[in-house]
């Protein structure tokens, strides 16, 4: 059994605290995770990863941020869970060996070859299967386990009672995903992208070819019209907010996050929402109040309606996007904080989206509530008053009365 | 005869979609077949534990091996292992499996079933089918997403028998959740789901159409095409197994397909091959299904940057 809580001081405490497993595409990304409490970002690099469309990390972006990551006792995992062909395996023991090196804490390997040949290197880096195994049972962990797997990242498709019949079967570490984007079909196993677009997806090429619209027939005449709903195989996204504290409570070792892709507003809203639903649970669990801001923080970085996956059982209708995609950013991310002079209270900020004069801004931070302000004062970099804020990136100076701190971040609240 | 690079004799290996067909294809020299069962995600055809059992007495000269070919849930565990204890007292030859779990019971209760690992889209280098190997596989299949060229390349480097699908239906892609029956919920439309060849798909602004299907373990997706290999003989003849996925043919054409390929082994036996081969050819034309290739002189790109090359080429080729 997983020790979970223990009583101190009177009072039940959550000992065993999940690692919050977070993505990034950047370096950027990766410290600004790190920054709003990820215990663990997992990046890909440039050789053996998939989502080849994230911005994939060089070996020396992966040294710099494994140096930020140990700064805040945080961890880097790196993907190199691609799906070897004949072609792919030159330079694989280099490359571990670098990583190795390097000190990343972990590799995310899909492939049973890279799974023994790191382990036949004995190398420092912890190595576990890739959710593309869409492992689902205990006596495939086992499996792995035998092979030396130090941990497995479950497949999407485990329901809660399933998790709570095996988790206390295994021995090695169960990752488990708590948020993001979904494959409708098994991971690793559909191939619908490398049919419709030459692209191999388990080699980082997947097209989302699920997420397309098709014509649907029956015995050869055409079934949904033109005035009909189009056939897609298209997922809501993943969130389990409203469970976090059972899925504490059973021991999983690490929640995932995923979306290499996503951005920087996207992965800084995740992460610190679900850093402190976290840490309040595990604070007090049998006092624990969930109310709606969980949800509400979330739902301000959504790109695609929500849903439970296979938390409970198989997802229905309402689990789907059929002609409806619903991306939908509630909030848009506007301001980075730079500094703030408490004195006249004026923050530096980086300008990451248009805003102007009058507009209501909330920030954001992993150290304090969210606060609102309306921009009333807006200044250059030499200090001459603007009017609005509509070059990407620049420095511009804005007068907020509550005292903000560097990496906050602030987003336009729509009228 | 046909002697594989292992010094084994080339087989065909047929899913069975119909158990009085046997006699037919036993009587043109086929003796190894894979079964569908209650625990097999598809399968032409699903026996039951008594039908395999009345099969294997009424063949004993054949080869059997039941498809466990699903990914399986933590509840299906322990029926799971009960089910595997019952195929151990039948005479069966193997098990088809794609999920790990599947070997390591098997492993556990030390049975001697000859392990086929066949999980549609993985087997694609040599280096990991040989590791697989030292982890208790003992057969496999080639994955079909890869060019031949490659399939002969791990075919000559991994050192246990190898499988390749070399006509029928291909597998595309599968999820555990009911997409038609959530499709019919939220469009009102009306149509058949459960029929596997009822029913296609295809992406608009794409010529790809794929079959789809449903039942009480998901959403099943395959080519329309039959992948088709008849006329390849001469690079394929080292694999051990040569296999003829029946699903979604009908009894007549799974006999036919089986006539086609056994008479074409044992011309290639006979080394009539060469002259034969465009007779064959003409006969399979004749049963007017849709064929294809596959990926077998196609590749999928790595990268996307090998994408965007390719798609420069593609364009200045229309130039």
């Amino acid at each position: 059994m997983r020790k979970i809580s223990q009583i101190i001081d009177g009072k039940r405490k959550i000992i065993k605290k999940p690692e919050l497993l977070a993505p990034a595409g950047n370096l950027e990304k990766l410290k600004v995770a790190i920054m709003y409490g990820a215990n663990a970002v997992f990046v890909g690099g440039k050789e053996f990863s998939l989502r080849s469309q994230a911005s994939n990390f060089t070996l020396e972006d992966i040294r710099e941020g494994v140096e930020f990551a140990k700064k805040y006792g945080a961890h880097i995992h790196v993907t190199c869970n691609i799906i070897l062909h004949q072609d792919n395996l030159e330079g694989l023991k280099d490359y571990l060996k670098q990583l190795d090196d390097i000190g990343v804490t972990a590799i995310i390997v899909a492939d049973p070859y890279i799974m023994k040949i790191a382990k036949d290197m004995h190398l420092n880096l912890e190595v576990h299967v890739s959710t593309q195994l869409s492992t689902l049972n205990s006596q495939a962990i086992a499996f792995y386990q035998k092979m030396g797997m130090d941990r497995v990242v479950l497949g999407r498709e485990v329901t809660y009672e399933d998790l709570k019949a095996m988790i206390d079967k295994v021995d090695v570490d169960i990752e488990y995903f708590i948020h993001g984007a979904m494959c409708i079909h098994y991971s690793g196993r559909c191939m619908l992208s490398n049919y419709l677009s030459r692209r191999d997806a388990n080699r980082g090429g997947c097209s989302q070819s699920c997420r397309w619209y098709y014509d649907l027939y029956q015995d050869g005449v055409l079934v949904n019209k033109e005035e009909d709903m189009p056939f897609s195989m298209s997922s809501k996204d993943m969130s389990l907010v409203h469970h976090i504290g059972e899925l504490i409570e059973l021991g999983v070792d690490s929640f995932k996050i995923e979306g290499r892709m996503k951005s920087v507003h996207y992965i800084a809203t995740i992460v610190s929402t679900y850093r402190k639903l976290i840490d309040a649970y595990c604070e007090d669990p049998d006092h624990f109040h969930q109310d709606d801001f969980y949800e509400k923080e979330l739902q301000k970085a959504a790109n695609r309606a929500l849903c439970h996956g296979f938390y409970f059982d198989h997802p229905g209708v309402d689990e789907q996007l059929f002609n409806m995609r619903d991306e939908h950013p509630t909030q848009e991310f506007v301001m980075r904080i730079v500094d703030y002079n408490h004195q006249n209270h004026l923050a530096k900020i980086e300008q990451r989206n248009y805003f102007e004069i009058g507009d209501q801004i909330e920030v954001f931070s992993p150290h304090h509530d969210n606060l609102f302000f309306t921009v009333e004062k807006l200044y250059n970099e030499d200090m001459e008053e603007v009017t609005k804020a509509n070059h990407p990136m620049e420095i511009l100076y804005v007068e907020i009365p509550h005292r903000v701190l560097a990496n906050d971040m602030g987003r336009k609240v729509r009228k | 005869m046909c002697y594989s690079k292992k010094g084994a004799i080339m087989k065909l290996i047929i899913s069975l979609n119909s158990k009085q067909r046997l006699y037919d294809y036993v009587s043109m020299g086929i003796d190894t077949f894979i079964l569908g069962c209650k625990y097999s995600f598809y399968a032409p055809y699903y026996y039951s534990l008594e039908d395999i059992k009345t099969i294997c007495q009424e063949y004993p000269q054949c080869h059997f091996y039941v498809a466990l070919n699903a990914l399986y849930d933590e509840h299906d565990i322990e029926g799971l292992e009960s089910y595997i204890d019952e195929l151990a007292r039948l005479s069966i030859y193997g098990i088809v499996f794609e999920d790990f779990g599947i070997l390591q019971i098997v492993k556990d209760k030390q049975y001697s079933f000859d392990m086929m690992y066949a999980p549609e889209t993985l087997n694609t280098n040599a280096m990991t089918l040989n590791v697989l190997k030292e982890q208790g596989v003992t057969s496999a299949q080639i994955a079909r997403v890869i060019p031949l060229e490659e399939q002969l390349l791990i075919q000559q480097q991994v050192n246990m028998p190898l499988m390749l699908q070399v006509h029928g239906v291909e597998y595309i892609a599968a999820s555990k959740r009911a997409l038609l029956s959530n499709y019919q919920k939220a469009s009102g439309l009306d149509f058949d789901k459960e029929s596997q060849t009822r029913l296609t798909i295809q992406a608009r602004n794409s010529d790809y159409a794929f079959h789809i299907y449903e039942d009480q373990k998901g959403t099943h997706i395959f080519s329309l095409t039959r992948l088709y290999m008849l006329d390849l003989l001469n690079q394929i003849h080292h694999f051990d197994y040569l296999y003829i996925e029946t699903l979604m043919m009908s009894e007549e054409e799974a006999v036919e397909i089986a006539s086609l390929y056994s008479d074409a082994l044992k011309s290639f036996e006979n080394q009539t091959y060469d002259r034969d081969v465009k007779a064959y050819m003409r006969l399979l034309y004749q049963l007017n299904t849709p064929l294809d290739r596959g990926f077998l002189f196609d590749q999928t790109v790595y990268k996307l940057e090998d994408v965007r090359k390719m798609d420069n080429e593609k364009n200045q080729s229309n130039h």
